[in-house]
């Protein structure tokens, strides 16, 4: 084998080890970020309303459930309050023209961390199960005048790894990192 | 007694305070001028309307509000000195007019003590001259919550010091009236508070009518508890922090199942099962968080509403510190307000004010 060949040969096998390591870090990178990416379109708020139609006297009831619709287990924050997205629940509210409704309530409860030791934080969800809350509004309180609006539920988990046991870390959970979830708006109508 | 984390109540209060929890829900009435904190302390905030010159550190004592003497480390309440070594007066009560037990109340044994600085309620009660000031619409006790820990043998120990031997027989007569009501069912410091003193300001409870009167009874106990580390730790406090905890005027205690927050006009709305959840400091910190919002109405717009949330957010860490956050509370809402969080924080205040 001449020198030339022998250098063909060297470059041949360095270009395939390097292809190796690119697809290598390719796969290791497709392993971890998809499956952030997972977990949150695993998980699904569903939003509904008890009504359609209300006047601006009553009282609006809104659910709010967090579905895993993977095929996945994944395990939720047991404790859901309308606490804004620092850890909880928030509300959306768009009026038919697309413009959000003007501010008088700050949900703005930030979720403390889990008690120490509190090895029951995680509420695990199989695949087809959820878990949620609901929320009662007066309609005359937060929507001004008769109208469409759409309402969308957004939760956003604060939960950090390190604030909970040792054993519930390795679990596939909606933890901070997990982005926003919001739910398909639900459209309601105020009357007089 | 510990609260938590670390703040002792001295034992002695535990009696009085529940002897004096009936009173608590008569009104109450709150001084713009001078504001106790504390087991021997006063304190006046510049927050609170005080003007700054009580600060001054060497004359006038930085915590009591009233005129210290460097040379006997006592201060001058007007009527009397006050000897913060001993957590009591120096010199006995006394009035214009003469009468055995000045000021005295029957049917509270720790007035008949000449001695006692605001009945052995500091942490929630004044005194504005050296005299027995706290009258009855005057105390606001944050302290039901020690009720269940009172034992009938401290409940008589506590009355049985209390007041000169002339004044035993009252004292008795308080304690068996006091646990006879107990017995009964009938507990006066077994209802929710309708208003709590928080730094001297009166701040009003609502509870949701849907409530239950043992939920109404627990938030209004942990309301209690996380005030009562506020107002033991008020001179911890800075005038900042203080100004912010001064925002709040109301609590809204509401169902699970409502919005929980603040419309930015000094109020604060929070469920029972949140209150349930979170600490005694939690819960007080969250006193300076909501208030700072109030404080920063018009402050922070558009692209950086999340410094709003984060000024909110270090306020409340700087007062969680002081009244007894764990490690982990303190991590986390370190987390939260760091600038590499910005884009959740600047969608928390974006969303959060979009109903």
């Amino acid at each position: 084998m001449n020198t030339s060949s022998k250098f063909a040969k060297i470059c041949l096998l360095s270009l395939a080890g390097l292809l190796c390591a690119i697809n290598t870090g390719s796969i290791a990178f497709s392993q971890t970020a998809p499956q952030k990416d997972a977990m949150s379109s695993s998980v699904v708020v569903v939003a509904q309303t008890d009504r359609r139609i209300y006047s601006t006297a009553d009282s609006i009831k809104i659910s709010a459930a967090l579905e895993n619709t993977g095929g996945k287990i994944v395990y939720v924050d047991r404790r859901m309050f309308w606490t804004g997205l620092s850890g909880g629940l928030k509300l959306d509210i768009v009026d038919e023209h697309g413009k959000h409704l003007p501010a008088h309530f700050l949900s703005d409860a930030m979720m403390p961390p889990p008690r120490e030791g509190d090895s029951s934080i995680l509420v695990r969800l199989d695949s087809g199960f959820f878990y949620g809350t609901s929320v009662n509004l007066i309609a005359k309180d937060f929507f001004p005048k008769p109208g469409r609006y759409s309402i969308r539920v957004i939760y956003k988990s604060w939960l950090h790894k390190d604030s909970v046991p040792p054993e519930l870390r390795g679990l596939p959970a909606l933890w901070e990192d997990t982005p926003q979830i919001a739910s398909e708006p639900v459209w309601i109508e105020i009357t007089q | 007694m510990q609260l938590s984390s670390g703040t002792h109540i001295p034992d002695g209060l535990l009696a009085a305070n529940a002897l004096l929890a009936e009173n608590s829900r008569q009104g109450s009435r709150t001084y713009s001028g001078t504001l106790h904190q504390g087991f021997g302390v006063v304190i006046s905030s510049t927050a609170l309307g005080i003007p700054g010159t009580l600060y001054d550190g060497d004359v006038r004592s930085r915590c009591t509000g009233k005129e210290h003497d460097a040379e006997s480390g006592n201060d001058y309440f007007g009527a009397r000195y006050y000897g913060s070594s001993m957590g009591r007066f120096i010199s006995p009560d006394w009035a214009a007019q003469a009468e055995p037990v000045p000021y005295a109340k029957l049917n509270d044994p720790q007035s008949l003590n000449l001695y006692a600085y605001v009945r052995n309620n500091p942490l929630t009660s004044v005194d504005v001259d050296g005299h027995d000031a706290t009258d009855d619409d005057a105390i606001m006790s944050v302290d039901i919550m020690y009720h269940s820990e009172l034992s009938r043998s401290r409940a008589s120990k506590q009355y049985g010091e209390s007041g000169s031997s002339d004044s035993s027989e009252q004292g008795n007569s308080g304690e068996e009236e006091y646990l006879s009501t107990i017995e009964s069912g009938n507990d006066p410091a077994q209802q929710p508070l309708s208003s709590i003193s928080v730094l001297g300001n009166k701040v009003g409870i609502t509870y949701g009518s849907s409530l239950s009167s043992s939920d109404q009874l627990s938030a209004s106990n942990a309301i209690g508890a996380a005030v009562g580390l506020i107002n033991a730790n008020a001179c911890s406090l800075t005038d900042a922090e203080k100004s912010a905890i001064g925002q709040i005027s109301s609590f809204a205690v509401v169902a699970p199942n409502s919005p929980l927050g603040t419309t930015g006009k000094g109020d604060m709305t929070l469920s029972t099962s949140y209150i349930g959840a979170v600490s005694a400091a939690w819960l007080g910190s969250l006193f300076g968080h909501e208030g700072q919002h109030d404080l920063n109405v018009g402050r922070y717009t558009g692209a950086n509403a999340w410094r709003d949330e984060q000024s909110a957010g270090r306020t409340q860490l700087g007062i969680g510190n002081k009244i007894g956050f764990t490690g982990a509370e303190r991590q986390y809402l370190e987390n939260w307000i760091d600038d590499r969080n910005r884009t959740a924080m600047q969608q928390h205040m974006q969303q959060g004010y979009s109903y």
